[in-house]
């Protein structure tokens, strides 16, 4: 079996996308092993993978939000001695086709955290004019704190190092954890790479971030974001 | 006059409601001490007249039982402060938990179907 790269495809109540994503990652990554970390879905997304060859579930018995379900996803890279982790999110925004844009870096051993940025080429799908909004000011605040332009906070499409993998078991942020985790990440010492990539818009579910929720949001990571650079 | 003895009463009624607490192994030790400092200190306060005078003079406040309101509500903050570092606490090792647990279920389950014949003595266990 192949040790090396570890896909980790974290999904919440994604039974209509998970499929296609698993098979796009067969197709265009098949060295790596995959696992789906259900969320706790309450639609058919666990028995959606089960029905796959060839791809491990891990079934989360209680909700514990994106940053939790990812968690758990480096948790079981690092008790099975992966040495490369990448992101890929269950509800098919991320391309698997880009996959290897991303991993690239790290594989290279230039990059600890390689993300894949909607905003360095800006082709593809860019998100909505508020969420634009919203990663403006985490690409002004986070470039300025950790003096590296980063375009794209939320980009969730990352590749990992083992000892990035190490290092985030012990800590990831629960909810909203993209943002945060640059600055964390940069201010221990970890070195970031970002390569443009496309992303399409997502083909079924719910986002998890409403309108309603985008202020608390903002704040929330904004402060988390000072508390872990202040460290 | 009277209000000193309320603040005795209250502080004694603390003191045994929360010992009977611990007796019943309703709360932990380390919870309960927090709650034994609290009745101690509402106990000297209660006692001692010139003790919380003083005090008022000290911060600038002519009324000496606002004084004591304040004193009592900055405690009560601590405490509740106390207790988010606590529940932060919690929810972390819940998290590690229920990630940990995941992970070996799915361990287990690959196992039980590289074996079958322990997957059926696993079910016979259940059933008992």
């Amino acid at each position: 079996m192949n040790k090396n790269i570890l896909a980790i495809v974290p999904a919440y109540n994604e039974e209509d996308s998970i499929s296609g994503v698993i098979d796009d990652i067969k197709s265009h990554l098949p060295e790596a092993d995959i696992v789906v970390i259900n969320d706790a879905s309450t639609d058919g997304t666990a028995s959606a993978v089960r029905s796959k060859n060839g791809v491990r579930l891990i079934d989360l018995p209680i909700n514990l939000g994106i940053g939790g379900a990812v968690q758990t996803g480096f948790r079981y890279a690092l008790n099975a001695n992966y040495n490369i982790a990448v992101q890929i999110d269950g509800d098919g925004q991320h391309m698997a086709s880009e996959v290897r844009k991303v991993l690239t870096p790290v594989i290279d051993g230039i990059a600890d955290m390689s993300i894949g940025s909607r905003y360095l080429e800006k082709k593809g799908f860019l998100s909505s004019p508020m969420r634009r909004l919203g990663n403006f000011i985490f690409k002004i605040v986070n470039s300025t704190l950790i003096q590296q332009r980063i375009t794209d906070n939320t980009s969730g499409f990352r590749a990992y190092s083992r000892e990035a993998i190490k290092f985030l078991t012990r800590y990831y942020p629960s909810d909203y954890p993209e943002p945060e985790s640059v600055v964390l990440l940069a201010k221990n010492g970890f070195r970031i790479k970002e390569v443009p990539v496309i992303m399409k818009e997502r083909t079924a579910g719910e986002s998890s971030i409403t309108p309603l929720r985008t202020v608390y949001y903002m704040f929330k990571v904004m402060l988390a974001i000072f508390a872990r650079f202040s460290r | 006059m009277r209000i000193e003895f309320l603040g005795i009463g209250v502080s004694i009624f603390l003191f045994i409601f929360v010992f009977n607490l611990i007796r019943r192994q309703k709360i932990r030790d380390e919870y309960s001490l927090i709650w034994f400092a609290v009745a101690l200190f509402f106990l000297l306060i209660s006692i001692s007249r010139p003790l919380i005078d003083t005090i008022a003079a000290f911060l600038g406040i002519e009324y000496g039982p606002a004084a004591l309101f304040l004193i009592l509500i900055t405690v009560v903050l601590w405490v509740l402060i106390r207790f988010s570092i606590l529940l932060s606490e919690h929810e972390n090792k819940v998290r590690t938990l229920i990630q940990e647990h995941a992970i070996l279920k799915e361990k287990l389950e690959a196992f039980e179907i590289a074996s079958p014949r322990n997957d059926n003595a696993g079910k016979k266990e259940e059933k008992k």
